[in-house]
């Protein structure tokens, strides 16, 4: 067996049915490719999961089996008891690892011999035929500890025909779709494998531990880079010199047009970020194949999809409008010693209020500004940005959270389209911590770390609650 | 800025620019990267659980790579790592400023200090000017340094220490190209705000103590190479007794360790009262006993503060770095890359696709469709068992080999005009029916038409199974083996022909 006798499992059965899918699942490897063609892999690949340097298990991908009936045939011709079938496929396979005729058949029986599990996957989308039965016979013949897999590609129209004719030579028979298999039944399938053998229970308890421990990692990774978007869209400016003569005017758009391939490029490299957290760095995306999260940035649809409304971001400029002009009311009721009975609080609040839910409104239209600076040593300085409106952010964050969600529910083995969820909407009080925290990024004074800290509380927030 | 600080200010800096160039690369490259430097470390001893431990080892590789490797963005860096570059640049303008400083300093001192026997040197004026002013200014110094600029008010926002350390880094690094902006752009950022702060607080500190290094020095050229009478004059009606209280107040921090450095009595004050026209009261032997109480007003009130405020500064400084080290965005992502935890090694990822080596698309729309077939039937596995005549041949499944043999040695004997072997559509062809279609080809011999008819699962097959399958046949190298679906299951035209 394999270091520190960690369980191995070797994934076997018919070519071109799901073998190598549920690998890629379990082992999070989107570079290993289905193969319809016969004879096409001829080694075992083995996969370890390692954690700190330990090997919990190790699942081995191997060949299918392609001449199962001869195979079987040439373990029949030299039985001679039940007690010796162990034997006899040893003896297969020492006398076919150099041929041809059963060079398959050989790779994938070695690990088996070598101690490994058997995990025999079907496709429950087709119908069960007569040519599985020798294949499940010469496994039987190996007296390893072994489980049947369906893993239905496609429509599982014949689960239940499978089950019946899989029962009849395994104790254990499991329905897994390694195509669309949600973390959960990861984790039970890999404490299924624990069950197969006493010994392995504590390695797989183990590995189930450390994917949580993982996937709980990359959850609190991904608020961190969707944070740090969200910072990059509320900080960022860009500027340009002008000549002496020059007309800012003339050059706004072109500032504007550079501000906006920073924010789609933040965002790009945001997701790609994300996409490797999760491995899935070789992701396929086809151009409008994401309707919701593949439109433009700045497009009217996302912004409707993931911004605020108007009335959101007057009620949330209401908010902290009001509580700005309450703090510096009661600035004023402590200078004159509660003299002013307190009328300078109500009347900031009033003032703040109603001038939060002003530049709420009229925000709503406008991405930045662009300000003309005087330079200390001479000349003018053009910005654009940072960015005025809290919908930004919004938007950026939505979209975020949306590609965020599509890409840790997907699976390894997938590809087709990513599939993505309408945006959850948030309730008030999540936009109101939103709110809160974006402001702080924006106006950056103090511990920047602290503002950051509070983004990333409130991303997790609703990162959970979504 | 002490030598440790340095260093860990070099270090945050290498560490946010290569963080900072790290976000232009490709995720999987940089995982691959750091994921093989982590192991390196780990395996050189660096415990997955020490973080700085890590991003140093991390730092060095880098350093290494840039020094070795043409360097992609995944790889080294170009240019190396910039933090000592800004380091030195910054502790070299610093001690310019504070040489400057120090000039400006003494000849403030030879100024204020200048006597020509005449009128003494007002005392007054030198405790405003060394000793109440650089208090004041450290008071401001320190509510900027430890309550924020805000404290302040608005009016001085733009001046904070770190918009003037970024103001002052523009204007070095302007010229210096992409990189310099680069660098620039990592030093603005927010994520070392904190260090720019200290950094340019710590410095000032220097600046400052370097100007007083210099009055301190000029006053006591004056002293020591010049004959110098201090004295005091006031158009109030202030006892001498007052200016004695107010002159030992002053003298508390030094009084208790140096006796002669402190007024004793209220003669000598009276002795130094200045008159105009009259000179001092006392003549000017009076004047001269006050050098010490004007020296130590230096040391105490300006020099030794800057002193103490620049090494706290620059402890803080050091903390800053520190905590900027363990806080950058984009470090926790690193360290969790280096630090190894799980993994899965293996695998050769060398699998080819489904359409590797097969050529262009093939669907069931683009074979040709069966038809009456004149010869014989055989039926693969279970194919076409709907339709399956009684008189059909049966092979596959489980009809063993024997079964197959059985089939394979009727042909040979009927020597029929074709045949048509119909497997199911949906499973892939494995060799173990490649075989039985050449055995078949050697029972009937050369110029019969063998079919292999590939049945459709409800009436469709799929691409990716029918791609294998004409793969699979062309592969045989036999240009009379055809590959045809067929529509409707079973194999019409069985029997015998």
């Amino acid at each position: 067996m394999g270091e520190s006798a960690a369980p191995v499992f070797a994934v076997v059965g018919h070519p071109n049915k799901g073998k190598s899918s549920i690998v890629a699942t379990l082992a999070e490897d989107e570079s290993i490719r289905v193969s319809a063609e016969p004879g096409t892999t001829t080694d075992a690949d083995r996969f370890a999961f390692v954690l700190n340097e330990r090997t919990l298990y190790e699942l081995v991908d191997t060949p299918g089996f392609q001449r199962a009936r001869r195979a079987l045939d040439w373990m029949r011709q030299r039985e001679t008891t039940a007690a010796e079938h162990a034997k006899v496929v040893a003896e297969f396979v020492a006398a076919h690892r150099a041929g041809d005729m059963h060079r398959d058949e050989a790779a994938l029986l070695r690990p088996i011999l070598d101690g490994a599990a058997i995990l025999y996957v079907v496709d429950g989308s087709t119908p069960f035929g007569p040519q599985y039965e020798a294949e499940m016979e010469v496994l039987r013949w190996t007296g390893r500890p072994s489980m049947a897999l369906i893993n239905p590609i496609g429509r599982a129209d014949h689960v239940e025909e499978w089950r019946n004719a899989l029962s009849q030579y395994f104790k254990v028979v499991r329905v897994f779709d390694a195509m669309t298999a949600e973390f959960d039944k990861r984790l039970d399938l890999l404490r299924a494998f624990g069950q197969l053998d006493e010994s392995w229970r504590a390695p797989m308890d183990a590995a189930v531990d450390a994917l949580v421990a993982e996937d709980e990692r990359r959850r609190q990774r991904s608020v961190e880079l969707i944070a740090d978007l969200v910072i990059d869209a509320m900080t960022h400016r860009e500027s340009v010199k002008l000549a002496a003569e020059e007309d800012a005017a003339k050059r706004r758009p072109e500032l504007e047009e550079r501000y906006r391939a920073f924010m789609r490029k933040a965002e790009r490299r945001c997701r790609s970020q994300v996409e490797s957290l999760y491995r899935h760095e070789r992701l396929e995306r086809r151009e409008g194949e994401l309707p919701l999260i593949d439109e433009d940035l700045f497009s009217e649809g996302s912004w409707s999809a993931f911004g605020l409304s108007r009335g959101d971001m007057v009620r949330l400029g209401f908010v902290g409008g009001g509580a700005a002009g309450v703090a510096a009311g009661i600035g004023v009721d402590a200078a004159v010693a509660g003299a002013s009975l307190f009328a300078a609080t109500a009347i900031g609040g009033l003032v703040g209020s109603i001038g939060g839910a002003a530049s709420g409104w009229w925000a709503m239209d406008r991405l930045a500004r662009a300000r003309l600076l005087n330079q200390p040593l001479g000349g003018r300085l053009l910005t654009y940005g940072p960015a005025d409106n809290v919908n930004l952010a919004f938007v950026m964050l939505g979209r975020a959270l949306a590609h965020h969600r599509s890409i840790a529910r997907r699976t390894h083995a997938a590809r087709g389209e990513l599939v993505v969820d309408p945006p959850s909407s948030w309730d008030a009080e999540q936009k109101r911590r939103l709110t809160k925290a974006i402001d702080a990024v924006r106006r950056q004074r103090g511990d920047t770390y602290a503002a950051r800290e509070g983004l990333i509380e409130a991303i997790t927030t609703v990162m959970r609650s979504g | 800025m002490d030598e440790a600080g340095r260093a860990g200010l070099a270090e945050v800096i290498d560490l946010a620019v290569a963080l900072e160039r790290d976000r232009s690369a490709e995720p999987g490259e940089l995982r691959r990267r750091d994921e093989a430097i982590g192991a390196r470390l780990r395996a050189a001893g660096v415990e997955p659980s020490d973080r700085r431990g890590l991003m140093r080892g991390w730092l060095a590789a880098l350093r290494e790579d840039s020094a070795g490797l043409s360097g992609g963005a995944a790889g080294g860096l170009p240019g190396g790592l910039p933090g000592r570059r800004w380091v030195g640049a910054a502790a070299r303008a610093t001690a310019i400023a504070a040489a400057v400083a120090g000039l400006l300093g003494w000849a403030t001192a030879m100024g204020v200090f200048w006597y020509d026997g005449g009128r003494p040197v007002n005392l007054t004026m030198v405790v405003l000017a060394y000793g109440v002013l650089p208090l004041a200014l450290l008071v401001l110094t320190l509510v900027a340094a430890l309550a924020g600029v805000g404290a302040l008010g608005e009016w001085v926002r733009g001046l904070s220490p770190g918009r003037l350390a970024l103001w002052a880094g523009r204007r070095a690094g302007a010229g210096g190209g992409g990189r310099a902006s680069e660098e620039l752009r990592v030093l603005g950022g927010p994520g070392l705000a904190e260090v720019r702060k200290w950094a340019v607080l710590s410095a000032s500190q220097w600046v400052a103590a370097g100007f007083f290094t210099g009055v301190l020095l000029g006053a006591l050229q004056r002293v020591v190479f010049t004959d110098v009478s201090f004295g005091w004059s006031t158009t109030l009606d202030v006892e001498a007794s007052t200016v004695l209280w107010l002159a030992q107040c002053w003298s508390l921090p030094w009084g208790w360790a140096w006796d002669g450095a402190a007024p004793k009595g209220v003669v000598p004050v009276e002795m130094s009262r200045y008159v105009p026209g009259e000179g001092l009261v006392g003549g000017p032997e009076h004047g001269r006993k006050w050098w010490r109480f004007v020296l130590m007003t230096v040391v105490a009130y300006a020099w030794l503060p800057r002193l103490v405020t620049a090494g706290w500064f620059g402890w803080l400084l050091g903390d800053a770095a520190g905590r900027a080290f363990d806080r950058l965005p984009g470090v926790a992502l690193l360290v969790d890359r280096l630090a190894g935890g799980t993994s899965w090694q293996g695998g050769s990822a060398s699998g080819s696709t489904a359409a590797d080596g097969v050529g262009d698309a093939v669907a069931a729309g683009g074979l040709p469709r069966a038809g009456a077939v004149a010869g014989v039937v055989v039926h693969w596995a279970g194919a076409g068992a709907d339709g399956q005549a009684d008189a059909a041949l049966v092979a596959g499944g489980s009809a063993g080999l024997a079964g197959d043999q059985a089939v394979v040695d009727r042909m040979a004997a009927m020597k029929p005009g074709g045949v048509r072997v119909v497997v199911r559509g949906w499973e892939p062809p494995t060799l173990e029916v490649l075989d039985f279609v050449r055995e078949v080809r050697t029972a009937v011999g050369g110029g019969v038409v063998i079919e292999v008819a590939a049945e459709a699962l409800d009436g469709a097959g799929t691409g990716d199974e029918l791609r294998a399958w004409r793969g699979a046949i062309d592969r045989l190298g036999d240009g009379d083996v055809r590959l045809v679906v067929l529509e409707g299951g079973g194999g019409e035209g069985g029997g015998d022909g």
